[in-house]
């Protein structure tokens, strides 16, 4: 393998500026790297000594260091929050030795279609922190469209609001390990026998990922009689590209029954 | 390149090149006790522990973990002197190629650290990393629970 320099940043500053620089990748100890995927590329920069790995719940957000392993945030979550959608879908991504590598914010710039990560942050509606020649605080949602804000730019944070919301998480696979088709994040917050609202974001489709708006909208302000989930992914326009999966028509169906699933049990109707 | 690393408690200073791989780096400096699998992060086989968390070695960059404090099967236990996770997976029959048995028992060592007495569940989500071709897992599941016996019985 060709020789590649390492740079070790201790600061955010001094990271971006190396970042600005040709032929440079970042490796914040995630498995993505490997080296046929390092040809054009001579200089790693190590991000591991950047203060970037905490948790901090104050001032109604959840904000968490974008060097911060998907096993922290899951245990972490789970007792500043029990039962966060992050920390259940967090906890059932890849394998142990995986999840104590893979960097939530390594995660998000990357966001292949299989991520348990970006579905959970859409429908947290979260927002990322960047520095670099894009610096500011973005939704996720426009950090995953906008190739802009990926150029040598680095994420030092993800935003959550912290709001008490009930949680379901979905992830379609064979095997426990697979990489799942689709997945399916719902939150719900319910007030006596209203919903006050609603958020549902699918991932892994061909559009890669989406807020359900048409059945959020459905579903907000309604009261919980008056709930009828019967057909209610008809709406969506999903299609799937993934035949080792199964096939598009097989997974709409899948998804559709897993979604009502998800909604029944949440809503307890 | 140079790197200190602080293997098995002990500060080695190792040379290797900017792309490789912590597998081969830890291999080429005699720990054949981490085995070679699929370099795919798939078997486990591979296993250490990184500042105590159980890892993958084949997907990490030995240049990213110059500094770090690295464990193999080797630093816990020997077969003279044998670890009490290790003692527990002789006694419960849980190996038979032993391919995969480092990995276990440094995984079930970074287990029984955080959590003493591990549920089933918790076992086998901590084992979820590494495959086991020979055994069928039931004894190695006994094996943990014999070990966690063990240990909080010796502290």
């Amino acid at each position: 393998m060709k020789n590649i320099s390492w740079f070790y940043p201790e600061n955010t500053k001094e990271a971006v500026e190396l970042l600005q620089s040709q032929d440079v990748l970042l490796h914040g100890g995630g498995t993505h790297l490997s080296g046929k995927k390092l040809s054009g590329y001579h200089k790693l920069v190590a991000l591991h000594k950047l203060p970037l790995s905490y948790i901090i719940q104050e001032k109604g957000f959840i904000r968490i260091g974008s060097m911060t392993d998907y096993h922290t945030i899951a245990e972490k979550l789970k007792q500043l929050s029990p039962g966060h959608i992050l920390s259940k879908s967090l906890s059932r991504a890849a394998t142990t030795p995986i999840r104590n590598r893979i960097t939530i914010g390594g995660s998000l710039y990357l966001a292949p279609n299989w991520s348990d990560l970006t579905g959970p942050l859409l429908a947290l509606d979260a927002e990322v922190e960047l520095e670099g020649p894009t610096a500011g605080v973005y939704s996720v949602e426009d950090y995953l469209v906008n190739r802009e804000l990926k150029e040598k730019t680095l994420i030092t944070e993800i935003i959550i609001p912290d709001m008490s919301r009930e949680s379901w998480y979905y992830r379609e696979t064979r095997t426990e390990n697979d990489q799942p088709a689709f997945t399916i994040s719902i939150l719900v917050q319910k007030e006596k026998a209203l919903i006050n609202d609603v958020a549902i974001a699918i991932t892994g489709h061909t559009g890669r990922f989406m807020r359900a708006g048409t059945i959020e909208d459905r579903l907000r302000n309604r009261p919980l009689g008056q709930i009828d989930l019967e057909g209610i992914a008809n709406s969506l326009d999903i299609k799937f590209a993934a035949p080792h999966h199964g096939s598009s028509g097989y997974l709409q169906h899948t998804l559709a029954v897993q979604l009502e699933r998800g909604l029944t049990e949440l809503l307890k109707l | 390149m140079t790197g200190t690393f602080y293997i098995n408690n002990e500060e080695k200073i190792l040379t290797f090149e900017g792309g490789d791989i912590l597998l081969n780096t830890l291999r080429k400096n005699g720990y054949s006790e981490v085995k070679n699998g699929c370099h795919e992060g798939e078997c486990g086989a591979c296993m250490i522990l990184l500042d105590g968390m159980p890892v993958n070695s084949c997907k990490i960059f030995t240049a990213a973990v110059i500094e770090k404090k690295i464990t193999t099967v080797g630093g816990l236990g020997s077969i003279h002197e044998p670890h009490l996770i290790q003692k527990a997976f002789v006694e419960m029959g849980a190996v038979q190629c032993g391919y995969c048995t480092p990995a276990f028992v440094l995984t079930t060592h970074a287990l029984l650290n955080s959590k003493p007495l591990p549920t089933d569940e918790e076992i086998k989500d901590a084992l979820d990393g590494i495959l086991c071709r020979c055994t069928g897992y039931v004894k190695i599941i006994d094996a943990v629970k014999l070990a966690a016996q063990k240990i909080n019985a010796h502290e």
